[in-house]
């Protein structure tokens, strides 16, 4: 369900949690926070995916996104490719914070059976920032990103998820990154609806 | 964002954990969990005892990093098949009054006593528990929350989320809280 797209005309749903591992508090050691998202997605054909996209990092950042995928390829191989313009807002009423992103990035699966592994290789660029101190609308090249997902379907049909995310922000100063990346770890499982 | 609205965030869901509907009467269930709250770990655990006419009983306990800790008193009773309605009584405090320049001594999170209404609904393997906590120290009407259990067989999943309504603490969205324990029958 990843580098591959849905069946025509089925819906989908992914359920992931985690944690994003981050330097929130410089005083600390880098602490994992509680990240999760929601993708309902939607076979437009046998080649071409549209999931909707909901992730949060512990609850205060919220990000939606529409991810558009396409995946060709017979056997074992698999290549595709996605694209997601998606939109974060967050913070306080008082302090509200937010971007708008658009992540591009090629996919390439392996299917042995019940379990498929896929990589993923791509870039985000944000068009617009905002925070309190006003409004950034300069484009950015702002990660390239990096991903690997397992995954394993039982008989019943739901397929379980591993997914490892690793963001490289283009920015030398970013506060917030753990090694000069920002790591994310999801666990979960899909379903056909 | 700054460190302080985060920890401050953490404090917050130290108040009273939301319970489940009681276990028949006359049996007793021992339930220990850990996970994480926002950015800290938690561990808690629990005695509910089942009484007569569908009504519940339990104390329980939970710290937050060691930090905060949170002793509750819950009553529930069923009114319903898979539905029952209860409230809990919880006293909160801090072991330190100050971390990384926040006053927790000052919070208005897990500092003094809370009473907590509960509504809980059980369909097969899920549990889902809606509650407001209202703070009796300092009053203020402190948070509202919903808490879904999963029971996995050997161990249960819970995931909460706790929605901040005083005006000085209110996020755009919630706090999480994530945890993996185990449920005895005695």
């Amino acid at each position: 369900m990843s580098a591959s797209a849905a069946l025509a005309g089925a819906f989908t749903l992914h359920l992931l949690g985690g944690f994003a591992v981050s330097d929130v508090v410089p005083a600390l050691p880098p602490a994992p926070l509680l990240t999760g998202e929601v993708q309902v997605g939607y076979g437009l054909s046998d080649a071409f995916e549209l999931r909707a996209r909901y992730a949060t990092h512990v609850g205060l950042h919220h990000r939606l996104g529409l991810d558009l995928r396409a995946a060709f390829g017979t056997g074992a191989w698999t290549v595709g490719a996605r694209l997601e313009p998606s939109v974060r807002v967050g913070g306080t009423p008082e302090d509200v914070a937010g971007d708008v992103s658009t992540q591009a990035a090629l996919l390439l699966g392996w299917r042995d059976g019940p379990t498929a592994v896929t990589a993923e290789a791509g870039v985000t660029v944000q068009w617009l920032l905002w925070d309190p101190a006003g409004v950034d609308d300069e484009p950015y090249f702002a990660f390239i990103d990096a991903a690997a997902q397992v995954e394993h379907a039982l008989p019943s049909g739901t397929v379980l998820l591993g997914r490892l995310e690793l963001a490289v922000p283009r920015a030398p100063d970013d506060p917030f990154a753990v090694l000069g990346v920002h790591p994310r770890v999801l666990v979960g499982a899909a379903w056909r609806l | 964002m700054t460190a302080a609205p985060f920890i401050l965030c953490a404090w917050w869901c130290a108040s009273a954990v939301l319970g489940a509907a009681p276990p028949p009467p006359g049996r007793v269930a021992v339930d220990a969990a850990g996970g994480m709250n926002v950015l800290v770990p938690t561990v808690g655990a629990g005695v509910n005892l089942g009484l007569p006419g569908g009504h519940g009983a339990g104390v329980r306990w939970d710290t937050h990093a060691g930090l905060a800790h949170v002793f509750t008193a819950s009553a529930r009773v069923r009114v319903a098949e898979g539905w029952a309605v209860g409230v809990d009584g919880a006293f909160g405090l801090f072991v330190s009054e100050e971390l990384f320049g926040v006053e927790l001594a000052r919070s208005p999170f897990a500092h003094g006593f809370m009473i907590e209404p509960v509504v809980a609904h059980t369909r097969g393997r899920v549990a889902l528990v809606a509650g407001t906590t209202v703070r009796l120290t300092n009053p203020g009407w402190q948070s509202i929350k919903l808490a879904v259990t999963v029971d996995l067989g050997p161990v249960f999943l819970r995931a909460q989320a706790l929605v901040p309504l005083e005006e000085d603490t209110r996020v755009l969205g919630y706090l999480p809280m994530v945890v993996v324990g185990k449920t005895f029958g005695l």
